[in-house]
Formats: structure tokens, C-alpha cells, sequence
């Protein structure tokens, strides 16, 4: 299905230096791990073929360029849409996914920034279900005023509705008998 | 307002608490006992880590038993605890949904009774009273339940009548553990524990036994070998069950299903109806030839999530969503009708996935084969080609499995999926409590334009409440949009979000 159309916005271009910050980030953190596992104790086996440092400077260096590689394909494969009635995000390069949540099952929405999103200016914005402990969707990489606005969005459609009241204004449409596919 | 009269725990609560401790704190007792072996007899530090053992388990019982009280003052109930930091919790009785009982084996022989008091809305304000005496647990149901389901309107008509809906016989119990797949799992256990035995064929010697192991027919003994060990599982799993789901009944009482089962640990339990996400019929492959199922529920904030430690919730977890250890799978039917809401029968419209799952199996298990004959090529040569044909239809057998036995019906707001080429299964989600809706797509589906569904509830699992793979990718998306807007419209249903 086509993501170009009806509604479906792209993240922050800055989302793009996050993921690159991120990649870097691991990259360093696998080399101060890995780096000296392997000079010091790969490389004390007298019979250990690979020069020393090889695997554990070279292994850290291909995630991370990879990761780098990735944080591109990864901005032109994500997209959200904020309809009236659903909040939905699709992503995944190879692994495609797709997840919706009704905008009246909404509990509660976490507009978030961490060091690196704050100085590019970005904020992830995550929206909560019934009865799930973690997130149902997290988008990343949305500038601040469209997080905020996003925000009072989801949370405002949820609290003009009263609980337990079928509203006035919903038809409930009996689904076709036809089945699809 | 006067202060409250707290109640005390079973004195029992010493001893339970302490055996609990003593549970978490078995490492560090192994640690000693090894130590000791060791060290050749007890030394300080030994003799400090015992002392230490004793000392964190029996001090914190004692001190819980002294510190620990409930009492019901006005409308609430009021549970006091903490040694050093003092915690009072007040929950208004008319929020409390229904109380849980279990007995265990030492509380059935210190005569005490574990209780659970499950709130509505969130898991987590939940109250938990390790033990108190019979008695008392009469005067809180009295005091709890009573007050807040009979007002005064209500108490002039009689309460409607509790329906049965539900007894194991022991026929039933009997089936369910013989059908059941554990038998298997306790048979490589036991094997395993017997080749972790040192030296077990000295110890044979040189009897009959021996002889026979290393003689011309030595087939037969490994043969009679397993059929002993399949058998002994196979008892023990249908022992286990019968002691497990002992006296198994479902009572359907003011939109609460009550179950009450268990030789040895007894529980008494409550689920409101309400709070039921989906319902699961399994069937092993022996139940699908004897027209038998299991039938099981996911509940929403659930007290399973609220056991002390791991083993117990996980035990817990199991036990406590199964609303039918075994039935008549054309019995299936008329439970399901009483247990879950917006049922509507589903006899028709049923559809398939699509054929091409057939491709995609065989290609996933080509590309797996490829890896596989590459890495065989060393030792096997040539040969490791063999394995390209043999995966390929082996995937291709899969794949025509699936797309003859995996189908999905949407009716007025129920979602039924039907799925499993060995055992098999079935889940009932009303549409209505569906909370979010995703659409997968690996690189092979992709490839063959194919998707998965999949839907969440409200019910705590690590997994996908209903997962239906191989839709074609159109569809797929269609469903998934239909099912979130019918969702959405119907999420007023749900004051408290399930």
C-alpha cells in the first residue's frame, strides 16, 4: 500500500543526525567493550589466529557503519498518519510494520527528548493503550511543535468523549457480511 | 474519625512467610552447604552465613506478623503494614472487585488461607494477605462482597441464581492429562537427569541389565528404556493434572465465572466477564483425533501479574486462565456463548489465507537449506546437496498445511482466527476490545506480497493477542483498518480503558 498518499507525513529531516548520533554512539561503546576483550584476552591464546584488536575494532566499526548506512533507509520507510480517528506509524526497512491505535483507546500520550534529540530539536512522542505496560506506538523525530500539537490532539478527542455513553455523533456501521480477501 | 481496629494475620504467617524466604534465599543456602562439604566440616564463615540464612528469613515473618493488620472501618478497608517504613492503604470497598483464595500445602496443614483482594481498573492496587484463619475469611467476603453488590435497591429480589457451567469429571481430568504434550517434556527431563548421573553404567555392573545393554540385541533395550521413561511421564502428567484440577468447577454468578479447583493447593477464584479479552481453544494433536479441547481466557489486569516470585506467577499465569481443563469440543460451543461477550456464531464466513503461503514457505526453508548445505559441504560433500530437496518440500509441506488449516472469520464485532497444523487452536477477541492493530510484513512476504495481522488487548502477554499470517498485503490492510475504526467507535463500551 502506498505510503505517499493520504496523509501519511514524513519525520523530521533532523531525525536522520539522531540516528547517525546513536550509531556513532554505539560504536564507541562497542569498541571501549570489545577492544580491549580482545587484545587482552582473545590475544593472550597463543594459538589465536586474527591479528590482535582485528575483531573487536573491526566489528564495533561495521555495526556502526551499518546503523549509518541504515538511519537513511530508515527515514524514507517511516511515516505516521493523525486522522480522526486512528494514530497510526509505519516502519521498518526490511521488516515492515505497521501499527494503529484508535484514537478512544488512548490512555495516555509522553511527549519525550533526550540530550542529542534536544539539540536537534526533535521530540518522540508515545502513545499508551489499556492494559499494555509499554508503549503501543513511539514515533521518533518530530519537531517539538508538532509533538505538542499531536499531543493535545490525541489527548482532547479522549476527553471530550464521556466514558461509558455510546456518543451521539457515532453510528456504529454493522461491518459488511462480504469477507474480504 | 476513630481510629480503625486492626485484625491480625494467621500466626501461621510465620512459618509461610519463612518458607517463602527460604525459597529466594536457596542459593546462598546451596552456597553454605557446598562450602561446608568443602571446607570439611563448619567454620566461621559458614557458620555466619547459616546464622545470617536464619536470621533474614524468620526476622523479617516475625516482624511482618507483628506489624501487619487489616481492618474494614467505614467503607474502606484498611491494610497496615511496613517495619521500618509504616504504609496504610485505604481501598474503598465498593472499588474491590472480588476476593481470590488459595490454600497451599502448608496452609492447609497450619489451616490458613491465602487472600487476594483485586481492585477494579489497575493491576497494581491490589491487596495481599499471605494468611488468615477460615473464619476470618468468611467475615471480609461478608464485609467486602456483600456490602457492594447488594445495595438496598437491589437486596428485596433475589439474587439471580449461580449457574454451573462447567465440572471436570474425572473422566475428563484423566483425558487431559493423558492427551496432553507434557509427557514428552518430562520424558527428556528425566533423561537428561539420568545421563547427568555419574557413572551410572558402573553401577549396572556386570547384572542382567548390563549384559543386556551390550549384547547382540541391545535395540530392545533402548527401546523398552523409552517406552518406560514415556510411560512414567505420562503418569506423572496425568497425576499432576488430576492433582492440579481436582474438583474443577465454573460457576457463572452475576457476570462473574468462579472457579474453584486443586488437590493439594486449593484456589478460589473470580473473573468478572467484563474483563475477559480473549477466549482460547487448544487442542493437542491426540485431542483433535478425540474431539476434545482445552479452553482457556485472557483477563485484563489480572492479579497473575501480582504473584511474589516467578515460579509462583508463572504457575499462576497458566493455572489461572484456564476456564476448562478439558471438554467435548462440540461442547466448546455453548461455554463459549456464556463467556464472552458480543459472541455471535461464526459457523460461516470463514476465510483463508492466502495460497501463496505455500511459496513463501518453500523459499524460507530454500534459503535456510542453502545455508545449511554450505555449511555441511566440508564434511558431507556432495552429499549436503541432498538437503536443498529435502528442505524445499519439507517447507512446501508446511506451507500447504498451513494454508489448509489456518483461516479467520470477522462477524459482528468478533474476531476468530483458527490456526496450528500439529495442535491446534482457535481465539475469540470481541472487536470492542481490541487497543492497537499492526500490520507485518517480513522481506520474503514482501516479496510474495503477503502480511501479517496482528491485534493487542488489554490482556498482559508478551505476544500478539491473535496473529494471523500470510493475509494477502491488500487485505491485510483493509481488515486492519476496519478492525481499529470498529474499535475505536466501540472503545466508549470500556469506561476503564478494558
Amino acid at each position: 500500500m502506498a505510503l505517499e498518499s493520504e496523509g501519511w507525513e514524513q519525520l523530521d529531516q533532523n531525525v536522520r543526525s539522531l540516528w547517525l548520533a546513536q550509531a556513532g554512539i554505539t560504536t564507541l561503546v562497542l569498541l571501549v567493550i570489545l577492544l580491549p576483550i580482545d587484545i587482552f584476552a582473545l590475544g593472550s591464546i597463543d594459538e589465536y589466529p586474527l591479528p590482535k584488536g582485528l575483531v573487536g575494532g573491526v566489528l564495533p566499526l561495521l555495526i556502526g557503519g551499518f546503523s549509518a548506512v541504515m538511519a537513511n533507509r530508515q527515514f524514507e520507510c517511516a511515516r505516521y498518519r493523525l486522522t480522526d480517528e486512528d494514530l497510526a506509524y509505519a516502519y521498518g526497512v526490511f521488516w515492515k510494520s505497521r501499527r494503529f491505535v484508535p484514537r478512544g483507546r488512548i490512555q495516555h500520550v509522553d511527549v519525550k527528548a533526550g540530550p542529542i534529540a534536544r539539540a536537534l530539536g526533535l521530540v518522540e512522542l508515545s502513545v499508551y493503550v489499556g492494559g499494555q505496560p509499554t508503549a503501543a506506538i513511539t514515533i521518533p523525530g518530530l519537531s517539538p511543535e508538532i509533538g505538542e500539537s499531536m499531543r493535545q490532539l490525541l489527548l482532547r478527542r479522549h476527553g471530550d468523549r464521556e466514558l461509558g455513553v455510546a456518543p451521539a455523533d457515532v453510528e456504529i456501521s454493522p461491518p459488511p457480511t462480504q469477507p474480504l480477501a | 474519625m476513630s481510629e480503625p481496629t486492626f485484625h491480625r494475620l494467621h500466626p501461621a504467617t510465620i512459618a509461610i512467610q519463612a518458607v517463602q524466604a527460604i525459597k529466594s534465599l536457596l542459593p546462598i543456602l546451596f552456597i553454605s552447604i557446598l562450602s561446608m562439604f568443602r571446607g570439611g566440616g563448619t567454620n566461621s564463615i559458614t557458620e555466619m552465613m547459616f546464622s545470617l540464612f536464619g536470621l533474614l528469613t524468620i526476622g523479617p515473618a516475625i516482624a511482618q506478623y507483628y506489624t501487619f493488620g487489616y481492618a474494614i472501618h467505614g467503607d474502606n478497608l484498611v491494610i497496615r503494614e511496613g517495619i521500618f517504613t509504616k504504609k496504610k492503604r485505604t481501598i474503598p470497598i465498593n472499588r474491590i472487585q472480588n476476593i481470590n483464595i488459595q490454600r497451599g500445602v502448608l496452609h492447609r496443614i497450619l489451616g490458613a488461607v491465602r487472600v487476594q483482594i483485586e481492585t477494579a481498573g489497575s493491576a497494581q492496587a491490589e491487596a495481599a494477605l499471605p494468611a488468615v484463619t477460615e473464619a476470618q475469611v468468611d467475615w471480609l467476603k461478608k464485609g467486602l462482597l456483600s456490602s457492594n453488590r447488594q445495595g438496598d435497591a437491589i437486596e428485596a429480589e433475589p439474587a439471580s441464581e449461580a449457574r454451573v457451567l462447567y465440572q471436570a469429571s474425572t473422566k475428563e481430568l484423566f483425558l487431559a492429562g493423558a492427551t496432553q504434550n507434557r509427557a514428552l517434556a518430562i520424558v527428556s527431563a528425566i533423561f537428561g537427569f539420568i545421563y547427568l548421573i555419574p557413572n551410572w553404567e558402573k553401577m549396572l555392573g556386570d547384572s542382567a541389565i548390563a549384559q543386556w545393554r551390550a549384547g547382540p540385541s541391545a535395540w530392545t533395550f533402548w527401546a523398552v528404556m523409552l517406552l518406560l521413561l514415556f510411560t512414567i511421564g505420562w503418569i506423572f502428567s496425568v497425576v499432576s493434572t488430576f492433582l492440579q484440577y481436582w474438583n474443577f468447577e465454573l460457576t457463572l454468578d452475576d457476570g462473574r465465572l468462579k472457579r474453584s479447583f486443586g488437590a493439594i493447593n486449593q484456589t478460589e477464584n473470580v473473573l468478572p466477564i467484563k474483563r475477559i479479552q480473549v477466549v482460547r481453544i487448544s487442542q493437542t494433536l491426540l485431542q483433535r483425533w478425540m474431539k476434545l479441547c482445552q479452553m482457556r481466557v485472557d483477563t485484563a489486569g489480572s492479579f497473575a501479574g501480582q504473584q511474589q516470585d516467578q515460579q509462583q506467577q508463572a504457575a499462576a499465569v497458566q493455572a489461572n486462565s484456564v476456564i476448562s481443563p478439558l471438554m467435548e469440543l462440540s461442547e466448546s460451543r455453548r461455554l463459549l456463548e456464556n463467556v464472552l461477550i458480543d459472541y455471535t456464531p461464526f459457523d460461516d464466513g470463514w476465510s483463508g489465507i492466502s495460497p501463496k503461503t505455500i511459496r513463501r514457505h518453500s523459499r524460507t526453508m530454500l534459503i535456510f537449506a542453502l545455508f545449511v548445505t554450505a555449511a555441511s559441504f566440508y564434511w558431507l560433500e556432495w552429499w549436503s546437496l541432498a538437503s536443498l530437496p529435502l528442505f524445499a518440500g519439507l517447507g512446501f509441506l508446511i506451507g500447504w498445511l498451513k494454508h489448509k488449516s489456518y483461516r479467520w472469520n470477522l462477524q459482528d464485532g468478533l474476531f476468530v482466527a483458527e490456526w496450528g497444523i500439529v495442535s491446534r487452536s482457535l481465539s475469540a477477541a470481541p472487536v470492542s476490545k481490541i487497543q492497537s492493530v499492526s500490520v507485518y510484513q517480513s522481506p520474503i512476504q514482501r516479496r510474495f506480497g503477503l502480511s501479517t495481522l496482528a491485534f493487542r488487548t488489554a490482556a498482559m502477554s508478551g505476544s500478539a493477542a491473535v496473529e494471523m499470517p500470510d493475509l494477502p498485503e491488500e487485505a491485510a490492510h483493509e481488515i486492519a483498518e476496519r478492525l481499529q475504526k470498529q474499535s475505536g467507535e466501540l472503545s466508549w463500551l470500556n469506561p476503564d480503558g478494558f
